[in-house]
């Protein structure tokens, strides 16, 4: 038995699932990740996360200086880094959605210091940063 | 010449200056806000997002006390950042706390002198932080035979996220800051 139950989205209080709706809004998605729901036990943290993600990753409501393609080539990497199995899951699945093939997407990851692309030189800082932390 | 240049505080504008009200409670000396806030101004996402998931992870009052910044102190002192090792230090010197006690704490993480509970909740939220590939569902029934509930594992791992975004953040910011 896993130590954290998932709750059902009628067992959250109206605040758990107001942040849910929130971040599935943000997502672009319909269903939500098991790990959202057990969030939803402590609504504060579903609510930073919705501040993080709006804010810091995906500025929906706002124009990042960078594309949503190198900003999950980043997010994958750090993933990779720091061995989040649903990170890594989550961002790979967004490229694969904009088009990157799995050759493509392991490329990345056996070789985060020589990437293929244009804006490489922003991710590998954003990469370094990643491993000083783990380091 | 540092990297960022911060805003000054009368450069603000009232979005920005409602967040860094809300941030200047925080800080051990509240005369000026810090230049670490005002060179994030300059990007307001950045200042929302850290401001607003500060508020929601690592509350004040916290229902573990001073636990969240002596994890904090030494989640920043695992990764080297300056800027929140100061700021934990410094709140928890004005809650009491003396600079030998947390000198004391920074050279033996692992042997802290402080009640069972309160030991058992620093060190799992550091683990958290710093270790978070090699946890097993095992810590965890291990945390709750010792008294704490799931709500209280997932405050914890609130705590945990929250030192770890700040600590990149204010990491990177503190380089920025630099004098070259």
């Amino acid at each position: 038995m896993a130590f954290f139950e998932v709750p059902t989205e009628e067992d959250l209080s109206p605040e758990g699932r107001q942040w849910l709706d929130e971040l599935r809004r943000l997502r672009g998605v319909e269903t939500s990740w098991r790990g959202w729901l057990t969030y939803g036990r402590s609504p504060r943290i579903l609510k930073a996360r919705v501040a993080a993600e709006d804010n810091l990753y995906n500025q929906s409501s706002g124009k990042s200086a960078f594309s949503f393609a190198a900003r999950n080539i980043a997010f994958v990497l750090v993933a990779h880094a720091r061995r989040c199995d649903g990170c890594f899951g989550g961002s790979r699945a967004h490229l694969t959605k904009l088009g990157f093939d799995e050759p493509a997407l392991d490329g990345f990851c056996a070789n985060p210091n020589v990437l293929p692309l244009p804006e490489r030189a922003p991710l590998r800082q954003v990469c370094g940063a990643a491993g000083r932390m783990i380091a | 010449m540092p990297f960022f240049e911060p805003l000054r505080e009368e450069q603000l504008s009232p979005e920005l200056r409602r967040l860094a009200e809300i941030a200047r409670k925080r800080q051990v000396n509240q005369d000026h806000l810090s230049p670490h806030l005002l060179a994030m101004a300059r990007h307001p996402r950045l200042l929302k997002g850290f401001v607003e998931v500060r508020e929601e992870l690592n509350p004040i009052p916290s229902r573990f006390g001073s636990g969240a910044f002596i994890a904090g102190m030494l989640i920043a002192h695992s990764v080297g950042c300056r800027a929140c090792f100061a700021l934990c230090r410094g709140t928890l010197a004005k809650v009491g706390f003396d600079e030998a006690t947390l000198d004391g704490y920074c050279a033996a993480p692992a042997n802290l002198p402080l009640d069972d509970r309160d030991r058992r909740m620093v060190e799992f939220t550091v683990r958290l932080a710093g270790e978070r590939g090699q946890l097993k569902p095992s810590d965890y029934r291990e945390m709750e035979g010792a008294g704490f509930s799931k709500d209280d594992v997932l405050e914890m791992i609130g705590i945990a996220a929250f030192w770890n975004l700040a600590t990149t953040i204010a990491a990177a910011v503190d380089t920025g800051l630099a004098e070259e």
